[in-house]
């Protein structure tokens, strides 16, 4: 088996997808993934944008530039050295780092109602807190990005790799389930008539009737300010609401439709193993076909396939010598290929029982841990070349 | 060669470390391996694993880890802390009354924002390590207990890097929202622990390569910019052993690749292997001296293992722990 078996699927996600979701639990090398993906569909001469929102730099690490912000910069494959990534005619390659605060802040600004109601918003002190760190927050603000880049016309092919999450359907649900208790809280928390926190009103509706006196101990134990400014912070997303849900609705009809695809990144290795199967599944559960599958950092299949391995270095043909130190090197050395080989049939027995678990016809396409590091546009080009082999 | 990396990281003269580090680099490994150290040198360990991502009785072989700590070898114990139980625990005792938890924090219109906003989960999180660190033999804890402690060392194995570094934030994040209160006060002794360089420090965990790096050197820096924290050093996981001392690859590897090219098969596949090994040990010294340079902490490299995780594999890694001691 080469290092990539078909890639059916694959191909046709870079060659006719408006949208490529890569998912997978943490530490497979999501990042890497999408990024060699969205290379890889450039070269196909489609104009393409890789989104990442992962806090950290791994997407400008991996596109060997110092920084990317919240807006989309152009990444320049023609300076790979052998010249044979220069991008054709038309083609163009963007990447992006999302960030949650600002893109929060980019909503705010752009959907609401007043500039009193944006002021108010972006002024209150746990709005700044609550933008990057409620929960569904990050994975709500990847959907209003997306679907912002995708409207906006620029891109034939945006390329999402998305948060790590040991559940595939946090991902999916999140920013539905936020903007529901966002909604929700608002009618609880607020007196319609004055627009403001009443704690009376709040206990009755918080807790129930007749359970102000809870809401009282609650209230003293938490600081009347802090419930205050949490108040107005909810208060203030009443314009939004309903802008928030139509959006988040149209990128879920999006995601399901044909026009995207989802790839799932899985490793070898034990623990991965088990959580991508559960990936898996969830995805099919909630109606979502995975489009292919990558294997990641596998190792290399140890040539010569298939032989016998003699079991010392010496049978396989070594010759000893007098040599301090020389018989122990290679002693040590054929020690390790032996255990190294032992390391990769686990490889190749976990990637079997992924296999089997999926269905049939589900592409599949295994990367080795490559010589060097995926840190450079090179090294990423050789990813690339692996994952759409020509 | 070997002069530079063989630096030490104290681990047993602290009571609670953190280990932290980037997702798929080994921290429970890790955190297992100086489980198994300190108690090999006789210290009442407890494992304390966050989020509820339990993984040490897939680890030690033990029965699954629950909320209340379960011995899982010799000298050390265990618990999955989840946020829930946490916040429950706390709240309880807190509030003196289960009812209002529940009211509270069962109640979908509160709950998010108590830990969106203010970072309540984190900090109960944070709080129940603390109480670990407190729990007198005896089962009694908190300021004014005495008597020998029930733990030497409380070992956290954190969620990976935002995550982690939010746990360490959150009694910082909750004294800044609430600025007086009952809450102010829990998290000013949290905070306090935490920035107690005597007993408290967070280990970070990383691979050698470019990326957990780059991320290792950058939770450096915001633990330095935001907390009080003391960073006692970096643990570089799975650097692949070395096949020989290096004077004999030095006088030997020409001979023995030579050798390997001209038979051919699995002597040069092995060959091969070699080369790999040679360059990802050149590849790890590399950002071991980065890692050194730029943050100047100390770097210790850990085997990668030549097995599947086991036990045995395990000690393997607490005994060469040990040894970095020395």
């Amino acid at each position: 088996m080469s290092a990539s078996s078909h890639a059916d699927g694959l191909q046709d996600a870079l060659q006719k997808r408006k949208v490529i979701v890569v998912c997978g639990t943490g530490g497979v090398g999501k990042t890497t993934v999408s990024a060699a993906l969205a290379l890889a569909a450039a070269r196909r001469g489609r104009r393409v944008l890789v989104m990442t929102i992962d806090p950290a730099r791994r997407l400008a690490d991996a596109l060997g530039i110092d920084e990317l912000l919240n807006e989309a910069s152009p990444i320049d494959p023609s300076c790979i050295p052998g010249g044979s990534w220069d991008l054709p005619e038309g083609a163009a390659l963007h990447a992006m780092m999302l960030d949650a605060k600002s893109t929060w802040d980019g909503v705010v600004r752009r959907f609401a109602p007043s500039p009193e109601t944006r002021d108010r918003i972006l002024a209150n002190r746990y709005y700044q807190r609550a933008a990057g760190s409620l929960a569904g927050s990050q994975e709500y603000m990847a959907m209003e990005k997306l679907l912002e880049v995708v409207r906006s016309g620029h891109y034939d092919l945006v390329v999402l790799d998305t948060p790590p999450t040991r559940n595939a359907l946090a991902f999916l649900r999140a920013p539905e389930r936020m903007i529901s208790i966002l909604q929700d809280s608002i009618v609880r928390w607020i007196a319609p008539s004055s627009g403001r926190f009443s704690a009376a009103r709040a206990g009755a509706l918080l807790f129930g009737r007749g359970k102000q006196a809870m809401f009282s101990m609650f209230e003293r134990f938490i600081g009347s300010d802090v419930l205050a400014g949490i108040s107005e912070f909810i208060g203030s997303f009443a314009g939004l609401i309903d802008g928030m849900r139509s959006r988040a609705g149209e990128v879920m009809t999006l995601l399901r439709s044909e026009q995207s695809a989802f790839v799932l990144v899985a490793s070898p290795s034990g623990v991965a193993l088990s959580e991508t199967l559960y990936f898996h599944d969830q995805l099919l559960e909630h109606g979502i076909a995975v489009q292919a599958v990558i294997v990641n950092r596998t190792r290399k299949e140890l040539e010569p396939a298939g032989s016998s391995v003699p079991e010392t270095a010496w049978e396989a043909g070594f010759k000893p010598s007098e040599g301090h130190g020389h018989d122990a090197l290679i002693d040590s050395l054929w020690d390790r290929y032996l255990a190294e080989r032992k390391l990769a049939h686990l490889d190749d027995r976990s990637i079997a029982e992924l296999r089997n678990h999926c269905r049939q016809d589900l592409p599949f396409t295994r990367i080795p841990h490559l010589q060097g590091e995926v840190h450079d546009l090179e090294a990423l080009a050789q990813v690339a070349k692996l994952l759409t082999p020509s | 060669m070997q002069s530079q990396q063989q630096s030490t990281i104290p681990l047993l003269d602290r009571r609670v470390l953190f280990v932290v580090g980037k997702g798929g680099v080994g921290k429970s490994v890790v955190t297992a391996a100086i489980g198994l150290f300190a108690a090999s040198q006789g210290q009442r360990v407890c494992i304390a694993e966050m989020n509820g991502c339990e993984s040490m009785s897939a680890l030690l072989g033990c029965p699954p880890v629950g909320y209340s700590a379960t011995s899982v070898a010799d000298n050390m114990d265990a618990i999955s802390i989840t946020p829930e139980q946490a916040t429950e625990e706390y709240l309880v005792r807190a509030l003196r009354f289960r009812r209002l938890y529940e009211l509270v924090f069962r109640n979908r219109y509160i709950e998010p924002f108590m830990n969106g906003i203010l970072g309540l989960s984190d900090l109960t999180s944070a709080g129940k390590v603390m109480d670990l660190e407190w729990l007198r033999e005896d089962g009694s804890y908190g300021p004014e207990s005495t008597g020998p402690w029930r733990y030497d060392l409380v070992l956290v194995d954190c969620p990976s890097t935002g995550h982690g570094l939010a746990l360490l934030q959150a009694a910082q994040t909750m004294m800044e929202v609430t600025g007086a209160g009952p809450l102010y006060n829990n998290s000013s002794m949290i905070h306090e622990l935490l920035s107690d360089a005597e007993k408290t420090a967070v280990l970070l965990v990383t691979l050698a390569e470019e990326m957990p790096v780059a991320e290792t050197l950058e939770a450096v820096t915001t633990l330095r910019d935001n907390l009080s924290i003391s960073l006692a050093g970096v643990i570089m996981n799975a650097v692949p052993p070395k096949l020989a001392p290096a004077s004999d690859i030095a006088a030997w590897w020409p001979e023995v690749a030579e050798q390997g090219s001209s038979l051919g098969g699995h002597a040069e596949a092995a060959v091969a292997h070699g080369e790999e090994i040679l360059r990802r040990r050149l590849e790890a010294r590399r950002h071991s001296e980065r890692i050194q340079s730029q943050s100047r902490l100390p770097v210790i490299e850990l085997p990668l293992l030549d097995t599947e995780i086991s036990m045995d594999g395990l000690r393997a890694l607490a005994a060469h722990l040990e040894r970095c001691q020395a």
